[in-house]
């Protein structure tokens, strides 16, 4: 008697731990861990179009301001990383600057922060150089 | 007595595992914030340095000399594009891009030798920038710790032909 109502209550015991197991799992560790993946993926697209930006810049400051050659720079910085450059948008201010003139280049990217469970979030990035022109006109 | 050994069981998971897993997860997510504001400052160096590399002195080159800096020229381009490249990252910052531009070592060398501020050994005409940068990380006020950081980072670039 006295042993049987013990192995009955470890039971639902038991039970209690499974059906917390069962719900903390998929509800707080899954979206946790994925959530340090998706981190892990901003910041890898931070750095891509950080180096993108800054090759971008060097182009400008190269060339004198916005031209074709200074977005390919950008496009193919952009695809070495695994960003699509269609997805990128790329500000080059002014788009004819004399010696001496500073640049200013962008690039914008409008990613997405999903979290199973948990949400999805627009997350916009943005990378920025300023340079200074090459160029005597 | 099992009931009440295991009913402590749940209550250290509960209790004490999960808020040391979320600690944990927040130093985490600030060390990587940290490195990535450094990685991006770094690279905001190095366009201000590249950039003051552009005062190379006309004499030497017209004389078809080996390229020289201009050294008040070459600091004072670095100061200015420092500010202006710094602004990208003004929100995560405390002090100002001017005031940490205006606070910066920088260092104009001609002459091969060991660099000053880097350490490298210096081959060509090179501008070398250190700045102080208190950045604000929101991330380790969650995790109890005093959420400024300072962080000291090192840029330079050579002049070469």
């Amino acid at each position: 008697m006295r042993a049987s109502s013990r192995t009955s209550r470890r039971r639902g015991e038991r039970g209690t731990a499974t059906v917390e197991a069962v719900l903390v799992v998929p509800l707080v560790l899954v979206p946790v861990l994925l959530g340090v993946v998706v981190f892990g993926r901003l910041s890898h697209t931070r750095l891509v179009l950080d180096a993108a930006a800054a090759a971008g810049a060097r182009q400008a400051a190269v060339v004198g301001g916005d031209s074709a050659l200074v977005r390919s720079r950008i496009s193919t910085e952009l695809s070495d990383g695994g960003i699509d450059p269609g997805r990128a948008r790329i500000v080059v201010e002014p788009a004819v600057a004399g010696w001496g003139e500073p640049i200013r280049v962008q690039v914008f990217v409008a990613e997405q922060a999903a979290i199973p469970f948990t949400g999805t979030w627009a997350v916009p990035l943005e990378a920025e150089f300023v340079t200074r022109s090459e160029v005597t006109r | 007595m099992s009931r009440a050994g295991e009913r402590g069981q749940v209550a250290v998971y509960a209790v004490l595992l999960f808020p040391v897993l979320m600690l944990v997860l927040a130093l985490v997510l600030a060390v990587g914030t940290i490195e990535g504001l450094r990685t991006r400052i770094r690279s905001q160096l190095d366009m201000a340095a590249l950039t003051a590399t552009q005062a190379l002195d006309p004499t030497a080159l017209a004389a078809g000399e080996p390229p020289r800096l201009q050294a008040a020229e070459a600091e004072r381009l670095a100061r200015e594009y420092l500010e202006r490249n710094l602004a990208a990252t003004s929100d995560a910052l405390i002090a100002t891009p001017s005031e940490i531009a205006a606070a910066a070592a920088i260092m104009v060398s001609n002459a091969p030798g060991t660099d000053p501020i880097t350490g490298a050994a210096n081959t060509a005409p090179t501008v070398s920038i250190r700045i102080s940068a208190p950045a604000r990380i929101p991330l380790l006020g969650l995790a109890g710790i005093a959420p400024v950081v300072t962080l000291t980072i090192d840029g330079s670039a050579s002049a070469r032909t």
